[in-house]
C-alpha cells in the first residue's frame, strides 16, 4: 500500500478510536454492563495500541522522505545540490537520473543518520533539533559527517552490479575491489568520486530545471 | 449520577487517551523533525497514560471484588 494511502488508514483509525474512546468517557455508564466493558476494552485498550504503533510507522516512514530531511533551513542548500547540471556530482547524477528514489533521496545513501542508526545516533538526532530551535545553527558549508563515508551505502547498490565489477579503474590493483568492499578505499575520498554537495561552491554551479510535470 | 471509582478512572482513562490520539492525528500532519519529536515526547505518554489507568482500573475492580465465600455450615452441620 502507498504511504498516502497507509496514512489515511491511520487518520482513519485514530479517527474511528479518539470517537469511541470519548463515548466510554462521557457515556460511562455503559460500561456496567457486559457489551459496555468489551466495548470499554476495545476503545481504550486494542485501538490505542493499534493506533499509536501505526502512527510510529507513518513517522518513520515520514522520517525518510526529502522533503522531512530538508525541512530544517539549514539542509536546504543540500537539497539544492542534487540540482547541480554536472555528471561528475554523485548525489546529482543519482538524484536527476532516479538511480536513488527521488523522494527518499537523503536516506538512500545515508541509512544510518539520527533516528536510523545507533543509540548515539538517535542521541545526535535530539542534539540536532536543540541546535536547530535552542542553539546555534552552523554554516550548511561547515556541516561535516560524524564519521567517514562508509562504502556500504554505495555497495548495498554497486555490489554485484556488472558495470560497477567490470570497470576497470576499480581493479588498478588486484585487490582494489577487496579494499573497496572492506572500506579501506573509500569510494568518495580516493581521487575517484569526491564531487559530492560541493556546499562551499554552490553559488557558481549551473543547475538542472527540470520540466513541470 | 454519582460515578463509581471505576468509572471515574474510566472516564480519565479515555480523556487522556483521546487527548493523546488529537496530538497524533495533528501530527500526522506534518513533515517535520518536531512533528516526530511531539508524537513521542506527548501523543505517546498520553495514549501510555490512558492504557495503564484502564488496567489499573480494572485490576481494583478486581481486587474489590470479595472473593465468594462458602457458605458456613447450619446448626446440624449442613450448609444447605
Amino acid at each position: 500500500m502507498s504511504s498516502a494511502g497507509t496514512l489515511l488508514l491511520t487518520i482513519i483509525l485514530v479517527g474511528i478510536t479518539i470517537l469511541l474512546a470519548l463515548v466510554v468517557s462521557f457515556r460511562v455508564e455503559l460500561t456496567r454492563a457486559t457489551s459496555g466493558k468489551m466495548l470499554a476494552f476495545i476503545a481504550l485498550f486494542i485501538l490505542p495500541a493499534f493506533a499509536t504503533f501505526q502512527g510510529f510507522n507513518d513517522h518513520m516512514e515520514k522520517a525518510k522522505t526529502t522533503q522531512f530531511c530538508l525541512s530544517c533551513h539549514v539542509m536546504e542548500p543540500y537539497g539544492h545540490s542534487l540540482y547541480i547540471d554536472d555528471p561528475s556530482f554523485v548525489p546529482a547524477v543519482h538524484f536527476q537520473n532516479h538511480l536513488v528514489p527521488p523522494d527518499e533521496a537523503c536516506f538512500t545513501c545515508h541509512t544510518t543518520y539520527t533516528m536510523f542508526g545507533d543509540y548515539q545516533a538517535k542521541l545526535r538526532g535530539l542534539r540536532h533539533l536543540y541546535v536547530q530551535y535552542l542553539g546555534t545553527v552552523p554554516k550548511p558549508e561547515d556541516i561535516k559527517l560524524y564519521t567517514p563515508y562508509n562504502n556500504r551505502e554505495c555497495l548495498h547498490c554497486h555490489e554485484g552490479m556488472r558495470k560497477f565489477e567490470e570497470a576497470a579503474a576499480h581493479h588498478r590493483t588486484p585487490d582494489e575491489m577487496a579494499q573497496i568492499a572492506s572500506d579501506h578505499l573509500s569510494c568518495t575520498k580516493s581521487d575517484c568520486h569526491e564531487f559530492i554537495h560541493d556546499i562551499p561552491n554552490l553559488k557558481d554551479d549551473s543547475f538542472w530545471k527540470p520540466k513541470a510535470q | 449520577m454519582s460515578l463509581t471509582p471505576l468509572e471515574k478512572r474510566l472516564r480519565w482513562a479515555g480523556v487522556l487517551i483521546s487527548v493523546g490520539l488529537i496530538v497524533q492525528l495533528l501530527t500526522l500532519r506534518g513533515y517535520h523533525p518536531l512533528a516526530f519529536v511531539a508524537f513521542i515526547a506527548i501523543a505517546c505518554p498520553l495514549i501510555l497514560a490512558g492504557m495503564v489507568l484502564f488496567l489499573y482500573a480494572i485490576l481494583k475492580r478486581s481486587e474489590a471484588i470479595p472473593a465468594v465465600q462458602p457458605p458456613a455450615p447450619g446448626p446440624g452441620g449442613s450448609s444447605a
